[in-house]
């Protein structure tokens, strides 16, 4: 286990901004606790719900030519002759927001239809409510205003923490050396570059994208561009307590480029369309923009202290 | 002049080297997997990482094997370069870099290349093996790994990290490898040893066994119907488990449907005894119905289902009769009735559509129902029955209804006419998957660029291997996009060739008519004489044009596009008269 531990824990005192973004978040993640989830949850549990949805979608599939040659439909197909496969369909249909949205379905057991569309609108009315859909970016969900506040919440206390730790870390380690109001800039703009990357390459998911990730990938992007060859502390662990066996070491920044991106590239090269929970587009994307904010800086930085050379140059 | 002071050159130390401790190179070794080779491994392994989970969607495991063996030979093949390139080039690794400490060859100061081959080969190896050949028992006296043994090399440090007492690194190396065999052994238990045991136990007291649980619930069902499903139980064992239940458990609608699906992949007629033990209960009882819908399926008879469906016979008298006003009244006096309406409503309108000519008539009023299940079976019915038949009235509501089904913009008449295809083979047959496939060809080629897409579909008629369907669709499409008299040029031939029977006319005429609009008299008097003699009884106002065309054997008419026309007689006749044609 390594883990880029940066200049290591400052005080927030000295990180205004940064600990600005992290109230932020903190007050999204409470503003939304109310509407978390349940019913979404209680609804996965129900087996003969999934088994009947899983059917309805495999008939929707096979008939909808935009599904062709794609996995749900190889697996709508295998499960004409296997009905266990009924259940997983039924599971992903939940991610199909064309399918749930529907008015009529080609299902020919009307019974099991009208049986399922009850629970369906049911489900498909209190998931309006759920915090998810209300800050977090999806395909429905695509107003300018989404493109922020996704940003800020976040679908549980592990997701929230985990963010928020390696948002104090980079962040104040960039706030620290004079970048804080870049950083709190790119963390909005890489932020929404990673929900449209996550929208571009996740065609069809209905569920939305929460979480700062793309966010803070953006101000790793950043921090790499930055200190390109400076030192970032790692702390290392390898899972065994002897002295020698864990410690800290100092690698140059852009080495971070391959313990930062390698998970994330991973992930997309091994996720299944329309399969995939966690959002590695939105985390690439967000990398990719927060690097494209770093070299417009410098470039723009370099611009400004030739220009200045110049003038004194021509003062001189 | 100034004679420099020439100094005297430093004389460098031998630094005296000491043999690496083994837990440094342990954690070297683990720094180096965990850290560096584990990311790229799994950037890698990833698209056959994303085969397997595909494979493991939809239950097919043919191509395991090769990926397993894929698998193994990229992670081989990136430890062995990451040990080679790193080694040869620095004499260690990053892992042995973090620990301080290098390999060295016996007598040399660099690693030679046959040195480092066989360590990295070996070492290699080993990993894959996960490290067995790495326990104290393939140690030699001098520490020496199999790796540095037949390498002829040893890893060494420059400053010495002293234990006191050496057996306490072989009892932690023990330790270490006892405490991981255990976490394989564990996995390996968890996944592969109760169905060792399953195989070995009887089947039916597995089932016994298992029966002992959850007694008399739906939990211990879903349990033998899973181990039923996995072969572990047979179908007999299974059906005596069913039968003891069947009639204990409860009778709540979900229970229903999960025990009505259950028992009819097991064995129908025990399907059907529950169904009827559940119908004597009651039955108007939403169970009732689910498990007599399952169960009986095609035999299932809808006047069985007592007052609800006798209003549904009644309603088909109704119908019957002529009277159209009757479907409104009778979907509106049944609003309570959710299970059956859909039925109703389609039935009825099933009813009511070949009795009457105003179709928008009913297609209005069960689109207009407030209940979107009469609407739902209105259209799945009609997607299935009346709907390609309303479609030759492309400006229909039903038209529009079927092509809201089938997602297809209005203003797109190839997919349209696509759509058309892929709804008449899907009567036709509906799994057979191949003829679906060619649609999708055709949709994919109708996006190309026209040059292109013409040599694509020509493709598909020329082949043999296609349907007749396909290839007419092909053709026609073929010569609509046709600009010039050599794009036709390809298809006259084929057609002229034999394919001008009864289900390759309509491709006759539209090549004429296409010739026609670019004006070639000798083509068109070719085409008119085949299709003279091979329909020679047709009398139809086409005819009458390609006789009146053969007798005046017209040849050129810059600006005239007789597909424009539509072929009505009177303008035909007017035509003759006026010695136009």
């Amino acid at each position: 286990m390594i883990f880029p531990y940066f200049d290591a824990f400052k005080s927030l005192y000295k990180s205004p901004l940064i600990l600005l973004l992290i109230i932020i978040n903190l007050l999204y993640f409470f503003a939304g606790v109310a509407h978390w989830e349940q019913e979404y949850k209680k609804t996965l549990a129900e087996k003969t719900l999934l088994k009947t949805q899983g059917a309805i979608y495999a008939t929707e599939i096979i008939h909808d030519y935009r599904y062709d040659n794609t996995v749900q439909q190889k697996i709508a197909i295998k499960s004409i002759t296997d009905h266990s496969l009924h259940s997983a369909l039924g599971q992903i249909a939940f991610r199909d927001h064309h399918f749930l949205t529907r008015k009529n379905y080609i299902y020919n057991d009307t019974v099991a239809l009208n049986w399922w569309k009850k629970k369906k609108n049911r489900f498909v009315q209190s998931d309006k409510s759920f915090s998810s859909r209300i800050y977090g970016y999806s395909k429905s969900q695509n107003k300018i205003v989404n493109l922020i506040t996704y940003q800020f919440f976040h679908s549980g206390v592990v997701h929230l923490l985990g963010n928020l730790l390696i948002l104090f870390l980079v962040g104040s380690a960039l706030e620290s050396r004079g970048f804080g109001s870049l950083s709190v800039v790119t963390y909005v703009i890489s932020g929404a570059f990673a929900a449209i990357a996550y929208s571009f390459f996740s065609k069809g998911m209905s569920i939305p994208l929460v979480g700062a990730s793309g966010s803070i990938s953006g101000l790793v992007g950043l921090y790499i561009v930055l200190m390109w060859r400076k030192p970032v502390k790692y702390f290392y662990y390898l899972f065994w307590p002897h002295p020698r066996w864990y410690g800290t070491l100092y690698l140059p920044a852009w080495s971070l480029i391959f313990f930062w991106s390698m998970g994330d590239i991973a992930g997309v090269l091994a996720g299944v369309p329309g399969f995939a929970g966690v959002a590695y587009w939105a985390h690439i994307g967000g990398a990719i923009s927060g690097a494209a904010i770093g070299i417009t800086y410098l470039g723009y930085k370099a611009a400004a202290k030739e220009l200045n050379s110049q003038k004194q140059l021509a003062f001189n | 002049m100034v004679v420099k002071d020439i100094k005297a050159p430093k004389i460098q130390k031998k630094k005296s080297l000491y043999r690496a401790s083994s837990m440094d190179r342990a954690g070297a070794a683990l720094f180096d997997l965990l850290i560096i080779i584990m990311p790229i491994i799994s950037v890698l392994l990833a698209p056959i990482k994303q085969k397997i989970k595909i494979a493991s969607l939809v239950n097919e495991y043919g191509y395991l094997g090769l990926y397993l063996f894929l698998s193994v030979g990229i992670v081989f093949v990136t430890l062995f370069l990451y040990s080679y390139v790193s080694q040869y080039f620095f004499q260690k690794t990053l892992g042995q870099f973090i620990f301080g400490i290098f390999v060295k060859e016996k007598g040399l100061v660099k690693l030679s290349k046959k040195a480092t081959l066989i360590r990295s080969f070996i070492w290699s190896a080993q990993v894959l093996l996960l490290c067995i050949t790495m326990l104290p028992i393939f140690i030699n006296e001098s520490w020496q790994f199999l790796h540095d043994k037949y390498s002829n090399t040893s890893v060494v440090t420059q400053s010495q990290y002293k234990y006191k007492n050496l057996w306490v690194q072989k009892v932690g190396l023990c330790l270490f490898a006892m405490a991981v065999g255990s976490v394989l052994l564990i996995k390996m238990a968890n996944e592969g040893v109760p169905s060792q045991v399953a195989e070995r136990t009887s089947q039916c007291t597995s089932a016994e066994l298992l029966a002992k649980y959850d007694v008399g619930s739906e939990k211990r069902l879903e349990k033998l119907y899973s181990l039923y499903l996995l072969n572990r139980i047979s179908k007999n064992c299974l059906e005596e488990e069913v039968e003891v239940s069947v009639y204990n458990n409860s009778n709540s609608d979900t229970v229903g449907l999960i025990k009505a699906d259950f028992f009819k992949n097991v064995n129908n007629d025990i399907s059907k005894k529950y169904s009827d033990s559940i119908c004597g209960k009651n039955k108007n009882s939403y169970a009732c119905k689910v498990t007599k819908l399952k169960s009986y399926g095609e035999e299932f008879n809808l006047e069985d289902q007592a007052p609800l469906y006798a209003k549904i016979v009644l309603a088909k008298k109704q119908y019957q009769s002529g009277k159209l006003e009757s479907l409104e009244k009778t979907i509106n006096s049944m609003p309570d009735i959710d299970i059956v309406s859909g039925f109703k409503a389609g039935y009825a309108a099933k009813v009511a559509w070949g009795k009457t000519k105003d179709k928008k008539q009913i297609f209005n009023l069960v689109k207009g129902s407030s209940s979107t299940d009469e609407q739902a079976t209105f259209q799945m019915w009609s997607c299935n029955k009346f709907m390609q038949q309303s479609c030759s009235h492309k400006n229909s509501k039903a038209c529009g209804a079927f092509r809201e089904i089938a997602y297809v913009p209005e203003d797109n008449k190839e997919l349209f006419e696509l759509t058309k295809l892929s709804l008449d083979v899907c009567e036709q047959n509906f799994e057979q998957r191949y003829e679906l496939r060619d649609v999708e060809r055709l949709r994919k080629i109708l996006i190309q660029k026209r040059r292109k897409k013409m040599k694509s579909l020509l493709g598909i008629v020329v082949n043999s291997k296609h349907s007749d369907l396909l290839k007419q669709q092909a053709a026609s499409y073929y010569i609509s996009f046709a600009e010039n008299e050599e794009d036709v040029a390809p298809m006259y031939i084929y057609w002229m060739s034999g394919n001008h029977n009864l289900v390759w006319k309509n491709i006759g005429e539209e090549i004429y008519k296409k010739y026609y609009s670019f004006s070639s008299g000798e083509k068109l008097i070719g085409i008119a004489n085949v299709l003279n003699k091979a329909f020679p009884s047709e009398l139809s106002e086409k005819r009458i044009v390609l006789s009146a065309l053969v007798n005046k054997k017209i040849k050129k008419q810059p600006g005239r596009n007789i597909a424009s026309e539509g072929f009505p007689k009177s303008t035909v006749i007017d035509l003759l008269k006026k010695d136009v044609l």
